[in-house]
Parts: structure tokens; sequence; C-alpha cells
């Protein structure tokens, strides 16, 4: 496959006309997309596009909407290893992870079937004399806001669901992964998508602006920094008439109760902090560690294991853990972070370094900023800091001290433990045993307070693509056998 | 339950009623979860304990 390096509006391809803007692999420096963003005005025409096709798709019968992401899903099987490589080379991921990316994709398009049945989809209930019957009707214009960390399936678990709804789609990805975007919008042309159903503008904050300021879309699933779902959410308060689904991040505690396995336990800290490199919203950001020998043995452990871990370039032999952060910026950002934690007082266990220059390859950092006060930011790369604890009260206290609420874990304990963190720990993914960027794509994702807007999305996120009808109805109108009190016919 | 039918216009929420009122009374939570803490049979690319 090659890149169009163009927009989508309306079933055509065309160049952007707004800004120039490159992307390039942030290992290896190679140029992988380079074209114009979407002004205004094509911002504006994608919209009048969605709009028009939208009619005609929202009548078009259940089962041929169901027929064309069937199609897509054979596309994206027959172009996997094509668009691995993108993602693989866009997000600085392995490609054997990018390879999951898009068996995650694969897998949506039956968990969406089954949920858009299951969440919405039609009932009804004879009543005699009429039917009771629920319905639900699609939105209208979609607009998608897609993340640079999972550039293919995070929007493909949003713009599935709004089109088998019934829904038209303009899609912005991130300016971080155009190619992936661009591939992603052949397939669906291969496998039939008719004009002006998804529409692509790739572009940075300008397009994302015209985009979620245009009057003419009916709702907004947006994926991405809180800082940036603050200002959506602000932005949309007043309009009634917009759904708005806000899947934002996360500073996820990583409790550690006690370690009847240090080996799994060390495992499980670091495919929870550090896999694909802190890039995943549910990664853990802080490991909440008994005071005393226990806890002192297992951060020997977990330092020891990072010094250890294999960080290099996406496609090297043997594959890395994790590879490069999507941008060198954002790698700069990390060492920054990492400088001012310990600025604040913070004692670095395992230190954080670039690994060659001009690239985004970083190594982990683990940081105890035990007692510290430090700020409640999601560090999206691969630092960790560590917090000492004295009792379980405590532990909880820590895990639940943030304004985010996405993901959290516990490590060890015993039943009653765990049934303990569930009841008290704020969070809409919460495991046991189990890293905490492991989530099931048959389930529910999406975190309370800064970690989103109550609108979950994956297992959910037909929910808010369609919106409920209900009807009494019946084909006869006919009087009923005895007039309400104070009527004469 | 009573029937607290609310209209769907383009002045009002997409409110969830009648069959739906729980939805927004609770959050859900999914959990993956194991009592036992174990290494997995093959350990992750790039991995060494």
């Amino acid at each position: 496959m090659k890149a169009t390096e163009q927009l989508l509006i309306g079933g055509t391809w065309q160049a952007g006309r707004g800004e120039a803007f490159t992307k390039r692999d942030p290992v290896g420096g190679e140029c992988l997309w380079e074209g114009q963003a979407a002004d205004e005005a094509q911002v504006d025409a994608a919209v009048t596009a969605a709009r028009e096709a939208f009619p005609a798709w929202a009548r078009t019968p259940f089962a041929e909407r169901q027929a064309l992401v069937e199609r897509f899903r054979e596309v994206l099987e027959r172009h996997r290893e094509d668009l691995a490589a993108a993602i693989a080379h866009e997000t600085g991921k392995p490609l054997w992870e990018a390879r999951t990316e898009i068996g995650a994709m694969i897998g949506k398009v039956a968990i969406s079937l089954r949920a858009y049945q299951e969440r919405t989809g039609e009932r009804s209930r004879d009543l005699g004399d009429a039917t009771a019957v629920l319905r639900h009707r699609p939105h209208g214009v979609m607009a998608v806001f897609g993340p640079y960390n999972f550039p293919g399936h995070l929007p493909n678990g949003h713009m599935v669901p709004a089109l088998l709804a019934g829904n038209s789609v303009v899609f912005k990805p991130s300016e971080q992964t155009p190619l992936t975007a661009d591939l992603t919008l052949q397939c669906w042309q291969e496998a039939g998508l008719p004009g002006g159903v998804i529409n692509l503008v790739q572009g940075a904050a300008a397009t994302g602006q015209a985009l979620s300021a245009h009057p003419g879309i009916d709702g907004l699933l947006f994926t991405g920094s809180a800082r940036v779902g603050g200002i959506l959410h602000r932005q949309f308060a007043d309009q009634f008439d917009k759904i708005l689904a806000l899947e934002l991040g996360g500073n996820n505690p990583l409790v550690v109760k006690d370690v009847p396995d240090q080996e799994a336990a060390v495992l499980t800290i670091l495919q929870s902090a550090f896999l694909s490199g802190g890039q995943r919203c549910t990664c853990a950001r802080r490991l909440i560690v008994p005071e005393g020998q226990v806890g002192d043995h297992l951060l020997d452990a977990l330092s020891d294991a990072i010094s250890r871990l294999r960080v290099a370039g996406q496609f090297s032999e043997p594959a890395p853990f994790y590879a490069g952060l999507a941008n060198v910026a954002a790698a700069d950002g990390l060492l920054k972070a990492q400088e001012d934690l310990e600025a604040r007082g913070g004692t670095v266990l395992s230190r954080m370094e670039r690994l060659e220059a001009g690239t985004s390859l970083l190594s982990p950092a683990l940081i105890d900023v035990t007692g510290l006060e430090v700020p409640d930011e999601e560090h999206f790369g691969p630092l960790l800091k560590v917090y000492r604890y004295r009792d379980w009260d405590e532990a909880l206290r820590l895990a639940n001290d943030t304004r985010y609420g996405l993901s959290a874990g516990l490590i060890g304990g015993e039943r009653g433990d765990w049934d303990d963190f569930l009841l008290r720990i704020r969070a809409g993914i919460v495991n046991w045993n189990r890293q905490t960027t492991g989530a099931s794509g048959d389930a529910p994702f999406g975190g309370v307070g800064a970690s989103g807007n109550h609108r979950p999305s994956a297992y959910y996120a037909a929910d808010y693509c369609a919106y409920p009808v209900a009807s009494m109805e019946s084909e006869a109108l006919a009087l009923p056998d005895t007039l309400p009190p104070g009527v004469t016919l | 339950m009573s029937q607290n039918l609310m209209s769907i216009s383009t002045r009002a929420l997409p409110a969830r009623s009648y069959w739906t009122t729980a939805d927004y009374c609770a959050y859900p939570v999914a959990s993956m979860e194991s009592e036992a803490l174990a290494l997995p049979d093959t350990l992750p690319p790039g991995v060494t304990l």
C-alpha cells in the first residue's frame, strides 16, 4: 500500500490546502507522510459531504451496513503487514506489537456487531391493542478524533460502531499518525465504502478546532489528553444537541499488597508500566509498595529487570520489549519530567536515558517520590513513580489520590483484599494479579474523574452512536371500550 | 417502575430513561482477575528476569 498524502472528502482524494506537515519515523528518521492539512473550507466540505451521505446511509438496511464492515475486516486481513509496518513506523511501537493492533481492529468488527444488537438494536412488547417498541436512531454526522498511540485500533473502535448505527463520519487522526489513517481509509474504500460516509481530514490543532466548532456535526468522539478533552467539554457544555464522548488519560495506580512470586510481580509491573514504552492510557504510572524488606527486595528485582529490558528500534531482531516514543519531542518531555521529579526530591532508582541521539528511544525511569508533592499528571512514556506505604488504608488513599480514574491494579492479597480494593478504588478498569494494560475488548472501556465524561467506549461504544426512540404503535386507530371520565363523543 | 419518557429534541439531552435509567446510576468496572500471581509459559519479547 502507498500513502495518498491527501484528504478524502465525499469519496474523492484531494490535496490539503492548510499548513504543510511531515511525519517522520521517530527512531529511523525517514519521512513517512508529507502533505498539507485540511483548511477550514475543506473541513466544511467534509462535514457537508458527511451530511449529504447521512440520510441514504441511515436508510441502508442494517444487513448491508454489516456487510460493509465485514468486507472491511477482510481487507484489513489482506493488508495486515502493510498496516502493521505503518503503525510501527509512526508510533514507534515494535512490529510484534503493531501486529496485535491490527488483530484488535479485525476483532472489533464481531464485537461491535454483538454490541449493536445487545446494547441498542430493537425490541418490542405486545400490549394487546398496541405494541411498545424500542428502536435506536443514529445521531447524524460524527466527528472522530484519533490518538497517536493506537492510530488504527482506537479510531476504529468509534468508526465501526458509528457506521453500524447508521452515522456518517468525519475522521481527524492525530497529526502524529497521518499514514495509518491514510491507509485505513484506502482499506475502507477497497471494501466499498460509499462516498461521504467516512471523510478524512488531516492536520493538527487548527484542523481539529475547525471540526469541533463546526455547527454541522452532531457528535464528537475524542480519544486523547485530559487537557484537550477539558477544552472540548467546556466548548460543548451549552450544546445539548451534540453528543460528546471523551476517552482521556490516567495517573494509574498499581498497588502491591504482598509478593507471592517475585518474578511474576516484576513481570506484571513491567507489562503495566512499560508496555508500548508507557504509551498506553492504561499504563501504571504510580507503583504503591509496602515499606519494609518485601518491598525493598521487589524494587531491587524490578530495577535489575529494568536494566536488562531490551529497548531498540521497532524492527530490530531480537525483538525489543518496547521501542520509540511517537516523536522526539515527547521523549524530550519525559526526560524533562524525570529532571523535574528529581529536583522535587525524588530518588532515581533507574535512570531514564536517551539510548541513541536524535531518536525517541528511552530507557525506563523508576523514581521514588514517597512523601513528596508531585504534580498529578500523566507522563505518557516509560516513567514509573514509586510510593511506599505503611498500611492498607494508606495504600488505598495514595491510589485514589488523583483527579483521574482510568485503570488500577492490585498485586497479591487474598480474595478479601481484592473485594475491598474493588469496592474502594475509583477506576473503570481494575485488575487483580494482571497487568493494568490488559483490557478486554468485549467489556466497556472508560474511567471516572478526569479520565472521561461517563461515556465508556469499546463494548459500550454502541451507546453513544445512537439514541433510543420509544414508540407505542398500532396499525388501527380505534376507540377504546370505555371512554375516559368526562368525555362524550 | 414509572415510564418517565423524555423527549429527544435539539434542546434536550440524549437522556436515558425507562429501560436504561440504571445506566446513569452506576459506572461500569471491567476487570481481569486471577487469585494466583504466576509467570506465563513464555516471557514477552525483550524481557529477561
